[in-house]
């Protein structure tokens, strides 16, 4: 039996979305047990699933992750704009660096009648809409980064006051090493996996996947996908 | 007296509520801590160990090989704690998710959310600098 064509066409994102959920369940179910066993260990009562998902400590390690993750993103679709690589396909071709004409975006009088409206008319519009991915991703990296510092400021309190001692402020959380360390060790390794895809993805293929070269392309090809 | 709270949970929220002052969290953990202020004040064993984290109850046994309610009604630990007591009113209450500190006169206790309510994790504590508190009553 074949999956119906909706299915088909938007198997990447109904992909995604799946393991997303799947993972999220997967860290909120193993979450608890650890955290219920720190619970039992000092003598207090376990807490419910409902009540671990809603607490600081499972809120601040999801919202470190996101922050990372779309921080990643966000430099990945801005910094290609201005730099290329020689023989990556994440790049473009090495003398296209820069926001490119309108006549190559397709933008003004230059977009066809399938070109999104906001592409079609100048101004404040077609401003908006020639940086919209990197502005709500930026918005998504920059609120999840916010969330992280407030729950994270709940979640060290927490763990200060259960090795009596004081709890911090928000303000005070922002200069802790906790904070920094929890930004930074995910910021490295987001920064590594782009560093390793730009770089392998020159000499390393995969076939059949459009983040790779032809099998058969040369090392040199740049911005050349399947 | 001042209370600040962050609930755990939603950070919207945490900021919300800790902009509105005073929680009914916050008031339920300083009400537990002054209820452990009275019970030792009043030589009260069994009333004080009542409010205990179980671990910290067995602590207090197990250092003075007596009965909880014995250790915090008679000897050493029991004549801090009542003399601390003695000046004990709230002066600042401070939350965070399941952990909540109160400031009683020259006391501080700790306490941590367990179940519907909070249980004393330690008591008759004085800070030391760039080191947890030293305390009298602890786990």
């Amino acid at each position: 039996m074949r999956a119906p064509r909706w299915v088909r066409e938007n198997g990447l994102s109904l992909f995604f979305l799946g393991i997303f959920l799947a993972a999220v369940a997967g860290q909120a179910v193993s979450g608890v047990a650890v955290f219920n066993r720190e619970q039992v260990a000092a003598g207090l009562d376990p807490v419910t699933l409902g009540q671990y998902v809603t607490s600081s400590a499972f809120a601040v390690d999801l919202s470190e992750n996101w922050q990372s993750e779309f921080l990643q993103f966000l430099l990945y679709i801005a910094a290609t704009v201005w730099f290329v690589q020689r023989g990556s396909p994440e790049s473009k071709p090495l003398d296209q660096a820069g926001r490119e004409s309108d006549e190559e975006q397709a933008v003004g009088e230059h977009a066809g009648p399938q070109s999104p409206p906001w592409a079609r008319v100048r101004g404040w519009r077609l401003s908006v809409y020639s940086h919209s991915l990197t502005l709500v991703m930026g918005s998504i990296f920059l609120g999840s980064w916010f969330v992280q510092s407030l729950t994270g400021a709940v979640a060290y309190s927490e763990e200060q006051m259960r090795d009596l001692q004081d709890p911090v402020t928000w303000p005070e959380y922002l200069r802790e090493p906790d904070f920094w360390s929890r930004t930074l060790q995910n910021w490295q390794s987001e920064f590594l996996a782009v560093l390793s895809m730009v770089v392998l993805a020159i000499y390393l293929r995969e076939r059949g996947s459009p983040e790779s070269k032809p099998v058969g392309a040369p090392h040199g090809a740049t911005g050349i996908e399947s | 007296m001042r209370r600040w709270r962050i609930p755990a949970g939603a950070a919207l929220v945490a900021a919300l509520l800790a902009a509105c002052g005073p929680g009914a969290t916050a008031r339920a953990a300083e009400d537990v801590a002054v209820a452990f202020s009275a019970a030792v004040a009043d030589r009260d064993g069994d009333a004080a160990c009542a409010l205990l984290a179980a671990s910290v109850a067995q602590t207090v046994a197990a250092d003075a090989e007596a009965p909880c309610a014995q250790a915090l009604s008679e000897g050493p630990v029991a004549d801090d704690l009542a003399e601390r007591a003695a000046d004990a009113r709230p002066e600042e209450t401070r939350v965070a998710g399941r952990q909540a500190q109160v400031r009683l006169g020259s006391d501080t206790v700790f306490l941590a959310r367990s179940g519907a309510g909070w249980v004393v994790t330690a008591a008759g504590c004085d800070p030391r600098p760039d080191r947890p508190y030293d305390c009298e009553v602890a786990a």
